[in-house]
């Protein structure tokens, strides 16, 4: 059975007035804004980490700059993160073009063109980066490789992660 | 004219085999051999900073591989091809092109 507040109890809260310290909370609010401000990045996460992908190793300083992303892991192709095709697939035909890669590339260019018709200020170049794993082998890299500058992508990059 | 007929006939090539490295294309053929199973990047650096001094000039190289050797050593290989690997960095032959061992 509970017992009923003493005769103390029942009077304090009601007397004491909460005044927000303003000044202070502003000042919190404040250095919020500025540390959000500054790690945000318009451009997003260049090169997302992927745990199926292991990047090669290299000496190589050049900063990544945006643009088309081709993921090669050991089990997929990926293009701007949509699967377009799988490794072993494309490594056992014959012909150097990946077909399923060379169309989703096409459809790309045509789309970046388009913008690129509409807005001045825009240029296709014809950039590509291609994130590939450090274990895939050199006929699979030159596949896509031919096939990007087939879909007109001839720019090529390659993701690499710095030994420094 | 003839001059730039000249230049584009000799182009530095690396073919990078399972015995070791063959360069070739500027000055002597050289063969270097595999260390302890392993690619000898070291040496292969070596000889391309000589190479280097002697042709300032030359920016491009082409490495040929082999169709099943890894994405791994194909970078390995071109950063060895594009600067010094001793401290310095010198920049040596940063134009590459691909090829494949037929």
């Amino acid at each position: 059975m509970p017992f009923p507040p003493s005769r103390r109890k029942r009077h304090r809260s009601r007397v004491v007035a909460a005044s927000l310290s303003l000044t202070s909370l502003l000042d919190i609010f404040v250095i919020i804004l500025l540390f959000l401000l500054k790690s945000y990045s318009a451009e997003g996460d260049l090169l997302a980490a992927d745990p199926n992908i292991k990047l090669p190793v290299s000496t190589s300083r050049q900063a990544p700059k945006m643009k088309l992303i081709v993921q090669v892991t050991k089990d997929d192709i990926i293009v701007d993160g949509k699967r377009v095709g799988s490794t072993s697939d494309s490594l056992k035909t014959k012909d150097l073009l990946i077909t399923p890669l060379a169309d989703t590339l096409e459809k790309h260019s045509k789309k970046t063109e388009f913008i690129a018709r509409n807005n001045p200020d825009f240029k296709f170049r014809g950039e590509v980066l291609i994130q590939g794993d450090r274990e895939i082998p050199f006929l699979l890299l030159e596949k896509i490789m031919f096939t990007c500058g087939q879909a007109g992508y001839s720019d090529i990059s390659l993701a690499v992660v710095s030994s420094e | 004219m003839v001059q730039a007929k000249g230049a584009a006939s000799k182009v530095l090539a690396i073919k990078v085999t399972d015995k070791g490295f063959i360069v070739g294309g500027l000055g002597k053929k050289t063969i270097i051999p595999k260390k302890g199973g392993k690619l000898d990047f070291r040496a292969l650096n070596d000889r391309l900073i000589k190479l280097k001094k002697r042709y300032p000039d030359k920016e491009e190289v082409i490495l040929l591989f082999r169709p099943d050797i890894s994405y791994d050593t194909v970078i390995k290989v071109m950063d060895t091809s594009r600067e010094s690997l001793q401290d310095g960095g010198m920049v040596l032959f940063p134009l590459v092109s691909l090829g494949e061992i037929s």
